[in-house]
C-alpha cells in the first residue's frame, strides 16, 4: 500500500476524491490502494476474527462510498475511514460479545497447517514463534498499537491516533514503552538475535 | 534485532504474512467503486442508540441474542431488532415511527447488503419483520408512502 502522508499523495487525495466523486472507477480503486493498509491494521486490531475484520472492511468503504461527496475536506478521509473502522469493529465485538485479541498465536497455528512453502516454513522458525508468543504477551493497548504501526508504517501519527483513539503526543512514548515491554518478553522467551531464518 | 525499526519491521513483515488484508476483501472495496451512488440521494438517519453498547457499558447480558438499534431523521424513528435466525442470517423486525411517536403504516423497509437486499412491507402499525437478513454489513433503507426516502449507515450485523 502506498503511503498516505507524503506531500505528493497528500495532493493526490484531494484530486483523487473529486474523480471518484465523477464517478472515476480507477480512482476508487487508487483510494483503497492508498488507505487499505491502515484500514485493515485498524479494524484487525480491534476485531476478533479476520471474518469480523473482513465485514468491518466492507462496511467501512460502503460507507465511504455514499458519504465521500460530504466529505469537504479530503486531507480528513484517511482520518475518517480508520475512526469508522475502529468504531464499526468495536460496536461489532460488543455485538457479539467477544474480546478482541491481536495476538497472533492462533494465525501462526493456521499458518502453520498450510503447507511447506518457504513463506510457512518461515513463520514456523523459532524466531517468529518466539516474536508472536512475545506479542501475545503485551497489553491489548500494546498489542494494537503495534499492529498498526507495523502493517501501517507509512501512517501518520494523526492516523495512528485517530485508528486508536487515543491522543497523538502520547504515541511516540507508548510506541517506545511498548517496544521496551516487547524486548524484554523476548528476551525471557531466549533471546532476541537475528532470525537464522528470514520473516 | 537491535532497534525499533528492526522490530516493528519484523512484526509488520510477520502480520502481513500470517494476516494480510485478504485479496477477496480487497476486490470487494474495488467493486464498491461500482455503485458509488447508492444512497446517497437518501436523507441519512443518525445512530441513536445500540442496544451493545448499552450492554456493554452496563456489563449486564440484555441483548445477549438480539440487537436493538434506533436511529432518527427529520420526522422519522427507526426502531429496528436485529436476532440470530440461523447462522449466518438474522430476523429484522421493528417500527417506524413520526417524531411524535405515532405510527407511519405503508411503505417498504429495505435491507441493503454487499450482493443484495431484502425487503419488507410496513403494515398499518408501522411494524415490519424481514427474514433471512444475511450476517455482515448491511444499511437500512426506509421507503415510507409518503414523505421522503432515509438511509442508515452500513454497519456490520
Amino acid at each position: 500500500m502506498a503511503t498516505v502522508t507524503e506531500p505528493g499523495h497528500s495532493c493526490g487525495t484531494s484530486v483523487l476524491v473529486r474523480r471518484v466523486v465523477g464517478g472515476d472507477e480507477r480512482a476508487w480503486r487508487d483510494l483503497v490502494d492508498r488507505n487499505g493498509g491502515v484500514v485493515w491494521a485498524a479494524a484487525r486490531a480491534y476485531s476478533a476474527t479476520r471474518a469480523d475484520a473482513e465485514d468491518v472492511w466492507q462496511a467501512t468503504w460502503l460507507s465511504l462510498a455514499e458519504n465521500l461527496h460530504r466529505i469537504r475536506d479530503a486531507e480528513a478521509l484517511p482520518g475518517w475511514l480508520v475512526t469508522t473502522a475502529r468504531r464499526e469493529s468495536l460496536r461489532l465485538a460488543r455485538a457479539r460479545r467477544r474480546e478482541s485479541p491481536a495476538g497472533l498465536d492462533g494465525l501462526l497455528v493456521e499458518t502453520a497447517d498450510n503447507g511447506g512453502d518457504p513463506e510457512s516454513a518461515a513463520l514456523r522458525s523459532v524466531l517468529a514463534a518466539r516474536l508472536a508468543r512475545a506479542f501475545s504477551q503485551l497489553s491489548g493497548r500494546c498489542q494494537r498499537l503495534l499492529r498498526v504501526m507495523a502493517v501501517a508504517p507509512e501512517a501518520s501519527y494523526e492516523q495512528i491516533s485517530r485508528a486508536l483513539g487515543v491522543p497523538r503526543g502520547s504515541i511516540g512514548p507508548k510506541k517506545q514503552r511498548c517496544l521496551r515491554t516487547l524486548r524484554q518478553r523476548m528476551l525471557a522467551l531466549g533471546g532476541v538475535e537475528e532470525p537464522e531464518v528470514a520473516l | 534485532m537491535t532497534g525499533a525499526g528492526t522490530e516493528l519491521g519484523l512484526l509488520g513483515r510477520l502480520f502481513r504474512t500470517a494476516d494480510p488484508t485478504p485479496a477477496r476483501a480487497v476486490s470487494r472495496a474495488y467493486r464498491v467503486g461500482r455503485g458509488l451512488a447508492g444512497g446517497a440521494a437518501a436523507r441519512r438517519f443518525v445512530l441513536l442508540s445500540d442496544s451493545a453498547d448499552a450492554a456493554s457499558s452496563a456489563g449486564s447480558e440484555v441483548g445477549e441474542r438480539e440487537r436493538g438499534l434506533v436511529f432518527a431523521v427529520a420526522g422519522r424513528v427507526l426502531d429496528l431488532a436485529l436476532t440470530p435466525e440461523e447462522p449466518g442470517s438474522l430476523r429484522a423486525s421493528g417500527m417506524v415511527l413520526s417524531r411524535s411517536g405515532q405510527p407511519v403504516p405503508g411503505g417498504e423497509v429495505v435491507f441493503r447488503h454487499p450482493t443484495g437486499t431484502r425487503r419488507g412491507e410496513l403494515d398499518a402499525g408501522g411494524g415490519f419483520r424481514i427474514r433471512a437478513v444475511p450476517a455482515g454489513p448491511v444499511s437500512v433503507l426506509l421507503c415510507p408512502r409518503t414523505g421522503g426516502r432515509a438511509v442508515t449507515d452500513w454497519f456490520v450485523c
